[in-house]
């Protein structure tokens, strides 16, 4: 800490020219302010500087009492009770001394009066020294706060999304290292391994040449019965103190951890490790992290709900193809199969997620539509007349209708529609043609005819997968868009369980 | 250890002024305050301050204004500015872009971060 003697120089130079002694003041071996350095021995000041140094030599002065010797007056100077430094005067040169002022009579040379003023400026300096300290003390305590607030406006509005990117959360942790002032930070999630974050500050990186293995060993030996856990915290100042932390690591070090927790659902820990010793984790540092773990654990728990209304979604589809199969005892496994086919395929061409996601729920659901169709005509075993034909024909839209009011299954709804258009512009229901048939129905129409003609209908036996692929190869470029019956034929020969219909039944 | 370079803040709120001065300090810097722009102004035309960290709402003039203001004198005398401003808009950050040797940080800041950014300007270590 820097300490200001700005204010007291004119003073104590004033002083120094009243009284005809030198003055100095003395810190950590220092000589921080000198009224007079010319006129004083080197042998003086030695002993001056070695005043404030720590106590070593037998002979060494006693550092927080008034010393007063031949040619040496000191008062000690200290912050907050602590030894803080030394004024000293001295006169070397006895002969010019104003009798009035400093010379004292017998062997003291100093008077009274002016130890009495030394004094009373020690305690003055003390003073102003304190109220500095404590001003920076508050402005360190400060700056940590706008650190805190910092790192808390970075993290609120994460709250509000539902997906926390591990890129997001990354940069948090990373902005987490900064302000702790640590060389280790990490997140350990054992249900969510993809939330697992570790950063070590890149000069310290040596020091921990398996930091995922020095991480689980730190976790483990936290002991469950400690009290701290019950206020979902556990820290260690020093490793050396402690017997389970002290052979984790050769160099001695300090570590606070917090649970990520949220209604006593434990998801993990957030650690923090550090290899200075001079500083330790304070209370401010412990109830940031708390908070941090806190807000951390709404961001999980907001994943969570958002997943499981996900999988409602998925249910409620489920439900909806049951009803379809109980009515079509044909149709039984062919939604799933059609789906895996269809899934192989973006696979293999490498669609983008979200277009995925669109297809894996158009593809299951392509037949939804079938809901809205008599029995009578479905499961009808003889041929079908014209007008049974073009209510069967109506089951795409029927299926659209059904399910546009579901938000989720907004951009699935095209692979649905038209998955029954032909590539060549002769399907239905718009009679669109190449690529004006929307990908992912182009997609379905190839799954869902291979596995018609696969499977048992009503009114027919299914044909083996060698001869029905050889069908589906033989409607390339007029059903169906060549370019994908090419990469169902590599995806059918490369699908372990591609022997059709039995693998799914 | 002394780093020679001047920085000069400008911010209407004390405390914020007294945690970078302190900051900056610390680590060597010399510091110099201002609560507003028009201050702030005066004290870069007679002090060049070798870096200028500024926040944009401000009574009087504001920090925009400044900007705008002391970029002429970048032209012959380049420092650093950096602009303090919680929740930066689209025309904020097109307004900053244009300016020399501007860039901004966002309020709630990080002092430490802050720091950072002199640092690197400076090429301290």
């Amino acid at each position: 800490m820097m300490l200001d003697l700005d204010l007291f120089k004119p003073l104590l130079n004033n002083i120094s020219l009243l009284t005809n002694l030198q003055l100095d003041i003395c810190r950590q071996g220092e000589i921080v302010y000198s009224s007079n350095s010319a006129s004083r021995s080197r042998d003086l000041t030695e002993r001056i500087r070695r005043l404030s140094l720590p106590k070593v030599a037998p002979d060494a002065l006693e550092k927080d009492e008034k010393q007063e010797h031949d040619d040496l007056f000191a008062v000690p100077l200290k912050i907050q009770k602590k030894p803080a430094g030394f004024l000293v005067a001295s006169s070397p040169q006895e002969q010019s001394m104003t009798p009035r002022l400093a010379a004292g009579s017998g062997s003291a040379r100093f008077s009274d009066l002016a130890k009495s003023a030394l004094t009373n400026l020690a305690a003055i300096i003390e003073e102003s020294w304190a109220a500095q300290k404590e001003s920076e003390e508050m402005t360190e305590q400060l700056t940590q706060h706008f650190e805190a607030l910092h790192l808390y406006a970075r993290i609120t509005p994460q709250i509000t999304t539902l997906k926390f990117s591990k890129k997001m959360f990354n940069e948090l942790i990373e902005e987490f290292l900064h302000s702790m002032r640590v060389e280790m930070v990490f997140s350990r999630l054992p249900q969510k391994p993809d939330l697992d974050v570790l950063l070590i500050q890149q000069a310290r990186s040596s020091y921990i040449p398996d930091p995922t293995a020095f991480i689980d060993k730190l976790i483990k030996a936290i002991p469950a019965e400690a009290a701290s856990i019950k206020e979902h915290y556990f820290i260690v100042n020093d490793s050396y103190n402690e017997p389970a932390y002290r052979a984790l690591h050769k160099l001695p070090f300090r570590f606070l951890a917090v649970t990520i927790e949220h209604n006593e659902q434990f998801y993990g820990w957030l650690g923090l490790v550090s290899f200075n010793l001079a500083e330790i984790f304070h209370r401010s540092d412990l109830r940031l992290m708390i908070s941090i773990a806190e807000q951390i654990s709404v961001v999980i728990r907001n994943m969570e709900l958002y997943d499981e209304l996900n999988q409602f979604v998925i249910d409620v589809v489920k439900s909806l193809i049951y009803a379809i199969e109980a009515k079509d005892v044909y149709t039984r496994g062919h939604s799933e199969r059609v789906s895996h086919f269809s899934m192989l395929m973006a696979e293999k061409m490498n669609l983008s997620r979200e277009e995925k996601e669109n297809l894996r729920w158009a593809s299951i659901l392509h037949d939804i539509g079938k809901i809205g169709i008599p029995e009578e005509i479905l499961n009808k075993t003889g041929r079908l007349v014209k007008d049974e034909y073009n209510i069967i024909r109506m089951h795409p839209q029927k299926g659209f209708s059904i399910l546009k009011p579901l938000q989720p299954m907004l951009k699935a709804l095209p692979g649905i529609l038209y998955h029954h258009e032909h590539f060549d512009g002769r399907g239905y229901p718009e009679q669109l043609k190449g690529k004006e048939i929307p990908l992912i129905a182009r997609i379905i129409a190839v799954a869902d005819t291979y596995d018609a003609i696969n499977s048992d209908r009503a009114y027919r036996l299914g044909r083996p997968p060698q001869e029905t692929l050889e069908i589906i190869q033989g409607l390339a470029g007029t059903q169906l868009d060549a370019e994908i019956v090419k990469i169902f034929a590599d995806v059918l020969q490369t699908d372990c369980a591609g022997t059709g219909r039995h693998a799914y039944s | 250890m002394e780093i020679n370079k001047k920085i000069l803040v400008i911010d209407d709120e004390v405390h914020v002024r007294r945690v970078i001065e302190i900051k900056l300090k610390n680590k060597g810097y010399e510091v110099v305050t201002a609560a507003n722009g028009l201050e702030g102004l005066e004290i870069i035309k007679a002090q060049k301050p070798d870096a200028v960290i500024t926040d944009i709402n401000m009574p009087g003039m504001d920090g925009e204004a400044l900007c705008r203001l002391t970029d002429v004198l970048k032209i012959e005398r380049p420092f650093l500015t950096i602009v303090m401003t919680a929740r930066i808009s689209p025309e904020e950050r097109n307004w900053i872009s244009k300016l020399k040797d501007t860039q901004f940080m966002e309020k709630p800041f990080s002092p430490s971060k802050l720091l950072d950014a002199i640092n690197k300007y400076f090429g301290v270590e």
